[in-house]
């Protein structure tokens, strides 16, 4: 498994999208057994190359995101299969 | 949803393009008081800048910029469009727009968990789509 201590998901705004990346991240991690991962959300001017293990945004930002380190790119931002997929790939597992 | 009236809940057949479409989702937060005239500019500036993030899944768009950019109270409506409106990119199209204004970066999170636990039920979701009028739109929300 991967060793992914810290995940951040970031949107346009900071606020919105980011913050529901955030939440199913936390219940996708609870439902696969994932512990001791820090998830935080922000904005795409905050994201710097080095402030975590995995970065988390909608697909249309994955490429500023792989600028900055290991990224996932998501489709539908609310929807936690698509959360929980992604995870899986992203941990190895 | 506490943060969501019914006045604020409208069914309009088209846009004619995404900006149009952001500008008329925004405008009952903007006539409410609950932004200022530049909210909507910004929102629009932003996805120029950032592209369509707001986006959020199939078919539904959350036009919202920070709160610095013009939101003064926390407040949500929600617009549906009878017409697809694109926003010039393949995957990138949306009928139900969800305009949020978030005064500060904590009040509008509960907002926030309930419109993603909606969305999160596709059946729901769907029949939001297809609402004959907005009170039957509303009524999904409530």
């Amino acid at each position: 498994m991967e060793n992914i201590k810290k995940i951040v998901c970031f949107c346009g705004s900071g606020l919105g999208s980011s913050f529901m990346m955030e939440m199913n991240c936390k219940k996708a991690l609870k439902n696969l057994g994932i512990d001791g991962v820090t998830v935080e959300h922000t904005t795409l001017a905050d994201v710097h190359s080095g402030m975590a293990d995995l970065l988390i945004c909608g697909n249309d930002l994955l490429p500023q995101a792989q600028k900055a380190g290991k990224a996932v790119g998501l489709k539908n931002l609310v929807s936690l299969p698509e959360m929980t997929e992604k995870l899986k790939e992203a941990f190895g597992i | 949803m506490n943060l969501l009236k019914a006045e604020n809940v409208q069914i309009l057949d088209h846009a004619a393009d995404w900006k149009e479409a952001i500008i008329q989702s925004v405008l009952p937060l903007e006539k409410g008081g609950f932004v200022t005239e530049e909210y909507k500019k910004a929102v629009v500036a932003n996805v120029e800048e950032f592209g369509p993030y707001i986006c959020i899944a199939p078919h539904v768009a959350m036009p919202h910029a920070r709160p610095e950019q013009g939101a003064l109270q926390t407040q949500v409506a929600v617009t549906l469009f009878r017409e697809e409106v694109s926003f010039e990119r393949e995957d990138a199209r949306a009928n139900l727009f969800i305009a949020l204004a978030a005064a500060d970066s904590n009040r509008h999170l509960e907002a926030l968990m309930q419109i993603s636990e909606l969305l999160q039920d596709e059946e729901k979701a769907e029949a939001m789509l297809h609402a004959a009028d907005a009170a039957e739109l509303y009524s999904y929300f409530a």
